[in-house]
């Protein structure tokens, strides 16, 4: 606590992995660095790079090849970390995925979210969702940031 | 040319920036029409399920339970694209313009609505919610041809509580089948 | 026992200066570049917070890594940037130094600046790391003649102004006082303006500025490069001693070219460096921003050829007596 958790909160860096999916939600990622949505002042920059990354934005479904790779570069953070799902298809499966409602079924090449993977903090829903929910998302984030140990 | 207005352009930004304070503030821009949050209306859903049936991301469920039906919104699987919205014939489910959906919990992302169900008269299953039955009962009623309009509502109030298999049995016990208006001429 | 009392009084205060005018010049970089493209940029406390987060993170030494070699390359680059920081007066003449300012010493410990980002490179053991650390040695070999010979064009001009011989910054800084053809005052860039073209861009390359100097850490292609595998405190030491090179490079331009302090008495000498060291921050900045990345090949051709004959012509000139 203190000094340590004020200057988490006040300089995330991000890195953003896509897993899969229609790549959508990883061009609507880099709205939020135009200058509309400035995120540079909460102090968060882009680090294209798990290794100097505080936060993970992951954004598609999760097929059976991207695993893997989700798990490597998940573990290839360093503590403390926070992961976001960004999208429909990052948070459950989105539409790749057999089952109803919150059931969801894996079908022969999409897993379903990222949070069968990975432990996930943050869920921002939205096909693709609008920059300020995408805000919104690393603000509540932000908040986990400051109370890791 | 170009680099001059380039230049004028990034000296007045120096000074103004174009940047909203969306956390600290309002959103600036929410487009009429903008695809949020999926709502259902509690006073005009009738409970008939045809969001569920034409969701394009199966996030909308519909579960009879007992005697309850239950329609779910999974929302962190929604895509908002608003076909619930379409074909809904009651405008009982809308899309509003709430966005901030982000959350720490899964779990809790889901918006239900319960109504009760009728049980079927003969067999006890159930067959539908008492509105969409009622606005079956008005919605033939208000099309239907004046000189049947008599015998259909006899008909009606016969088998519009029995379950679909029960009323395919007793048809013709009945005399409820729509066969018996095939050889009626119409006097044009 | 009094002289060396005040000597390291003076290197913590030299120190302490580079640091806070680093901070600052690192937040107006930042703080400008989001302003020119229209964006409200980050908060003064920023730099700060990055490093005490950084500080603060989880410790981690990657398996394939020369482990000494990859935890002593920081702090070779955070001790070679204090030592410069300290080798290099806050524009006045009148301070003590050891080794006199010398200005040999001073290119020699920018070179092991650099030094350190390479084989910090090299010892993390991946890939993006060798990639940098190679693209690193090739703009270090292009950009080290044209900065060398710009470096010490104004002390072997010295004899033109009526000084002996030296090799001292502060030697340099006294022979710019007063003025040059009526008006302009008689600082170096006035005199050798290609060299001091020269000096500013090879201290651009220097410190990590586009056009030329970004490539070793080009985060669209090799992610960071040099960097890559560092993380936590690490990173951290890597982080603080770039944040002193604001301070170190606009510095030597401003003693070198720029005439320091001009002579005037205390505390305005040293305002009115740290304003020319802003103003070369500024430059800087707005350079960065307006341009583009070049080709690691367009680099190594850009350098050799017009800066290394910019630098080679006010050579020749010194030469001469021209």
């Amino acid at each position: 606590m203190g000094v340590l958790s004020w200057a988490r909160g006040k300089s995330p860096w991000i890195a953003v992995l896509h897993a899969g999916g229609c790549n959508n939600c990883d061009i609507e990622t880099l709205d939020v660095l135009t200058p509309r949505f400035d995120v540079e002042r909460f102090g968060v920059l882009w680090k294209q790079n798990p290794r100097h990354a505080d936060i993970l934005i992951t954004n598609g479904c999760v097929s059976k090849h991207s695993k893997v790779f989700i798990k490597r570069i998940y573990n290839q953070m360093l503590a403390p970390k926070i992961v976001i799902a960004l999208g429909s298809c990052a948070c459950t499966g989105g539409i790749f995925v057999e089952g109803e409602g919150s059931r969801v079924e894996e079908t022969h090449t999409i897993i379903g979210g990222v949070d069968k993977v990975i432990p996930v903090d943050v869920y921002i829903p939205g096909c693709p969702p609008k920059p300020e929910a995408i805000i919104q998302g690393v603000a509540l984030a932000i908040e986990k940031l400051k109370k890791c140990t | 040319m170009v680099k001059i207005t380039a230049i004028k352009e990034a000296l007045k930004a120096l000074f103004k920036p174009a940047t909203t304070k969306y956390p600290h503030g309002p959103a600036t821009h929410v487009p009429p029409g903008l695809r949020g949050l999926p709502q259902f209306n509690e006073e005009k859903c009738i409970g008939c399920g045809a969001c569920a049936a034409s969701c394009s991301a199966k996030a909308i469920s519909m579960e009879d339970k007992g005697k309850s039906r239950t329609l779910s919104i999974s929302y962190m699987r929604c895509i908002f694209c608003g076909r619930c919205e379409d074909i809904c014939p009651e405008q009982g489910i809308a899309l509003s313009d709430q966005f901030e959906l982000a959350t720490n919990d899964k779990d809790q992302a889901i918006i239900t609505i319960e109504f009760d169900l009728v049980p079927c008269q003969k067999c006890g299953s159930p067959v539908s919610t008492p509105q969409h039955l009622e606005k079956i009962r008005t919605r033939i009623m208000e099309n239907i041809d004046p000189r049947i309009a008599d015998e259909v509502a006899k008909d009606l109030s016969q088998y519009l509580n029995l379950c679909i298999e029960c009323r395919r049995k007793l048809c013709y016990q009945l005399n409820t089948h729509p066969q018996k208006y095939y050889s009626r001429r119409w006097e044009e | 026992m009094f002289d060396i009392l005040i000597v390291v009084g003076f290197y913590f205060a030299a120190i302490g200066l580079a640091f806070i005018f680093s901070w600052l010049a690192y937040w107006l970089f930042r703080k400008l570049s989001a302003r020119l493209q229209a964006r409200r940029g980050p908060p003064f406390y920023q730099p700060i917070a990055d490093i005490i987060k950084l500080f603060g993170k989880e410790r981690f030494i990657p398996k394939l890594a020369h482990k000494t070699i990859y935890i002593l390359a920081p702090l070779i680059a955070l001790s070679a940037i204090l030592v410069l920081c300290f080798m290099i007066p806050p524009g006045v003449t009148y301070l003590p130094g050891i080794l006199s300012w010398d200005l040999i010493v001073i290119l020699y410990f920018s070179v092991i600046f650099s030094i350190a980002f390479v084989i910090a490179g090299w010892a993390s053991g991946s890939p993006w790391g060798k990639i940098g650390a190679s693209r690193e040695v090739a703009i270090l070999l292009s950009v080290e003649l044209p900065l060398a010979i710009a470096m010490l064009i104004p002390s072997l001009a010295l004899s033109r102004f009526g000084f002996g011989l030296s090799l001292s910054i502060t030697t340099v800084i006294a022979a710019q006082m007063g003025l040059f053809l009526w008006i302009l005052p008689n600082w170096f860039l006035f005199h050798y303006p290609l060299a001091a073209i020269a000096l500013f861009l090879s201290l651009l390359t220097k410190s990590w500025m586009r056009p030329f100097g970004d490539i070793p850490e080009a985060e669209q292609e090799i992610f960071a490069g040099p960097l890559t595998e560092y993380g936590g405190p690490l990173l951290g030491i890597f982080e603080l001693a770039r944040l002193f090179r604001f301070y170190v490079f606009s510095a030597l331009f401003v003693n070198l070219y720029l005439g320091g302090g001009d002579g005037l008495i205390f505390p305005f000498d040293i305002l009115i460096f740290l304003f020319k060291c802003l103003i070369i921050v500024i430059l800087m900045t707005i350079i960065h921003v307006a341009s583009a990345r070049y080709r690691i090949s367009h680099v190594f051709k850009w350098l050799f050829t017009i800066l290394l004959v910019l630098a080679l012509i006010s050579l020749i000139r010194v030469m001469v007596g021209f």
